[in-house]
């Protein structure tokens, strides 16, 4: 057994109560022994802003309405029956992924440690990724529309390597801000050659 | 634009130089070769014609279209204003080529190389020495005759390869030794750099063009530019071998086969039909594709052959475009061993050396082929050349040392000879047979010092092994059929790859294991890690000693070649 390693000394209380204000408070931790997930691991995890489930949520309804409506003009319109099977299977996958969409949120969080990024995420398919603070190349803060409504912000951190790029799909802005100024400037300390 | 001499020495003067005067000519060849194409694509069907004459009943084709450019010359009677718009743009590219000569420069200082450039749109690119992944030599056939190289500066990143096109080859050759010099943290006095690699004194009085020429043409046929340095180390690769092995491999016997298929159905193909083309294009397409994966990487890789270096192993190979290209020891990410499934019979391996490089993949294929192919023996030998280069000769560790090269040949030779007792590998239970088949038997990872070994594959088994101290990150995943096997799935990160090195579906406790030590690990060889500046001994002792090595203060730091304080240059090794 492997100790879990400390929580970064740069997250002070004060940033802590700023990483943690607007976000979700509980963690959607799989039941199965064999997951990866497990919480006994676990130091502090950083959830989600707690309206991303509500945004996605949003989000996917109105794409899933655009392909209803598609689907029904098209048969219409074309008079045939083709469209009918195509749209049937895109609407069921929308309603799964509307479904899970509430618990998959709560299944994404990251870690601040001492030495690296930790983020997990997935239900079924479940990852956990670390990322050494040296690594990063630039952290990446966009918002759309909706989101911002919301008071959202979708964070990207970005190294070098394409495939161990983390992007947090939603968290509140204020808390973006902090995490983007927090890492740049452990990074700063941490820098090396590629 | 005072400052630029073309006939001055270029050398790491912080001075601007000028390209070879001759490289319009060559650079040019892009013009001739777009005009080509511009006429052949008008005129396709008269060439074609000309060519099969009785083609043209079979065809019934009796009329050519009026709107190709030769049909409009002729019916219009404008051969004078045809010949004379020909030499007007001939005389336009030439202009345009000259001032574009003018204009491209070149200048090395003791940050960065630079290069400016463009007559309209002007440019300027910079490559930091810290950042240089790779100085590749390159001779084109045609250059070649003219005795000249080009010189391909990769940077870290996406596009950041430029080009210093064309220059004289022995100036090449010096300047790459300096850029690599500068690059590995030796700071040579101005100008003044002593190297095995710098040539004696070039051009000592400037031979004729002829001479030039037919010398050079004699150089082509002898190989001249194959490594001269310390000839007994050099490993050679067989050309008849390397023929053979690459026909084997296994994308080139699935190629090969598709091919033969569309031979055989072009024979039987029912002629009367409208798509009597369709399986012409599809032999067009498929040769195309056998052309561009086995036949066209055979050519690059004759004459194929190693040597070690200071500035690394230097890899010389090509039949009609050669080119030399070294691996700077302290950019390696990782080393591959892989073996096409028929090579298991014959015992070859391949080994790749994988680096941060920009350009595309057959560029990245390219410059990460340590050796094209051998048997285990020799892979190891060409690992353990670059590994000597790395740490400078003799890593000088004791041989039970994790960081050792006797270590890691320990790791590639337990990869590489498969599942055995004792190879030190963690492999893949059985149950994870039911997710793979055939590869669960191989699947296995290990763990020694800063280094992570994998091996994979079935079809292509592959020994890889990992420098922590490149690696971006690491991740550990599962989906639902491995939880309910309770199976997991490891990877770390490279720079620059699409894919990651991984071990795939072991055991649950051994992923998460693996996973954690990964985490801490990479952590550790990275901030030891001095590598990128490989060529200060101490630093580089400081490499491969690792994890138990106390950080360097930067007062202990005694850089050779550093100009010291009193003005002298420092240029005593310890």
């Amino acid at each position: 057994m492997t100790m879990i390693p400390a929580q970064s000394p740069a997250v002070t209380p004060q940033i802590r109560e700023q990483l943690h204000e607007g976000t979700l408070d509980r963690l959607y931790v799989p039941r199965s022994p064999s997951s990866l997930l497990l919480k006994e691991r676990d130091g502090e995890w950083f959830q989600m802003g707690k309206s991303l489930g509500k945004v996605l949520v949003i989000g996917f309804s109105l794409q899933l309405l655009l392909v209803i409506a598609a689907t029904v003009g098209l048969t219409f319109w074309t008079r045939h029956w083709w469209p009918i099977p195509i749209g049937s299977v895109v609407t069921v996958i929308y309603i799964f992924a509307l479904i899970f969409t509430p618990r998959r949120v709560r299944s994404q969080a990251y870690q601040l440690r001492e030495d690296d990024f930790v983020y997990r995420s997935g239900i079924f398919a479940q990852s956990l990724v670390t990322i050494p603070y040296g690594r990063l190349q630039l952290v990446n803060i966009e918002n759309g529309p909706l989101m911002r409504k919301f008071g959202l912000a979708s964070c990207e951190l970005v190294t070098a390597a394409s495939t161990a790029n983390v992007s947090l799909q939603g968290i509140p802005s204020a808390a973006a801000d902090v995490l983007r100024d927090l890492l740049i400037s452990v990074a700063e300390t941490r820098r090396s050659g590629v | 634009m005072s400052g630029v001499d073309a006939r001055a020495e270029p050398s790491s003067d912080a001075q601007w130089h000028r390209m070879h005067p001759l490289t319009p000519l060559l650079r040019g060849g892009v013009f001739v070769i777009v005009a080509i194409g511009v006429i052949i694509s008008n005129l396709r069907e008269r060439i074609l014609f000309f060519l099969f004459p009785w083609l043209l009943e079979e065809f019934n084709y009796d009329a050519f279209s009026d709107d190709d450019l030769l049909s409009f010359i002729v019916i219009n009677e404008l051969y004078f204003v045809g010949l004379l718009v020909l030499l007007l743009v001939a005389l336009l590219v030439v202009l345009f080529a000259w001032f574009a000569w003018r204009r491209r420069s070149y200048r090395i200082t003791d940050e960065q190389v630079e290069l400016r450039q463009g007559v309209i749109f002007r440019s300027q690119r910079r490559a930091p020495l810290d950042r240089i992944q790779n100085v590749t030599l390159v001779r084109p056939f045609v250059a070649r005759m003219f005795g000249l190289s080009k010189l391909m500066i990769a940077g870290a990143g996406a596009d950041t390869t430029f080009e210093l096109s064309y220059l004289n080859t022995a100036v090449a050759e010096r300047l790459r030794a300096e850029i690599l010099l500068l690059a590995s943290g030796q700071r040579p006095g101005i100008g003044g750099v002593e190297n095995a690699w710098s040539v004696g004194a070039p051009a000592a009085a400037a031979p004729s063009v002829t001479s030039r020429l037919l010398e050079n043409i004699d150089g082509i046929v002898h190989g001249e530019d194959q490594p001269r340095a310390d000839d007994a180390a050099t490993i050679r690769v067989k050309a008849s071998k390397l023929v053979l092995a690459s026909l084997l491999d296994t994308s080139s016997l699935i190629i090969g086969a598709l091919l033969i298929g569309a031979v055989v159905l072009t024979i039987f193909w029912p002629w009367s039909s409208v798509s009597a083309f369709l399986p012409l294009s599809m032999i067009i397409a498929f040769a195309g594709i056998y052309w561009a994966t086995t036949i066209s990487p055979i050519f690059k890789s004759l004459r194929f052959s190693l040597t070690p270096s200071r500035d690394g192993v230097q890899i010389t190979s090509g039949l009609t475009t050669t080119t030399s290209d070294f691996i700077p020891p302290g950019r390696v990410q990782s080393i591959e061993l892989s073996q096409a499934i028929v090579w298991r019979a014959l015992g070859f391996w391949r080994v790749k050396a994988t680096r941060f490089t920009s350009g595309d993949a057959s560029e990245r294929e390219r410059s990460s082929l340590l050796l094209p192919l051998g048997d285990l023996d020799t892979a190891l030998a060409a690992v353990e050349m670059l590994w000597s280069t790395a740490a400078g000769g003799s890593d000088g560790l004791a041989d039970d040392d994790p960081h050792s090269w006797n270590s890691v040949a320990g790791l590639l030779r337990g990869g590489a000879l498969g599942p055995v007792v004792g190879d030190g590998f963690t492999r893949a239970p059985r149950r994870s047979g039911l997710l793979s088949p055939f590869a669960w038997k191989l699947s296995a990872f290990t763990l020694r010092g800063n280094f992570v070994a994998f091996r994979t594959g079935f079809i292509a088994r592959r020994v890889i092994v990992v420098m922590l101290q490149r690696a971006q990150g690491t991740a550990v995943k599962q989906g639902i059929v491995p939880r309910k096997l309770r199976l997991g799935t490891v990877e770390v990160s490279l720079p620059n790859s699409f894919w990651s090195p991984a071990v795939y579906w072991v055991d649950i406790d051994d992923a998460r294991e693996l996973y954690h030590q990964l985490s801490s690990r990479i952590k550790v060889a990275m901030n030891n890690d001095r590598s990128h500046r490989w060529a200060d001994r101490r630093l580089s002792t400081a490499l491969n000693a690792g994890v138990e090595h106390p950080v360097l203060n930067d007062e202990e730091i005694t850089v050779i070649g550093e100009v010291q304080e009193n003005g002298s240059i420092n240029n005593e090794r310890e």
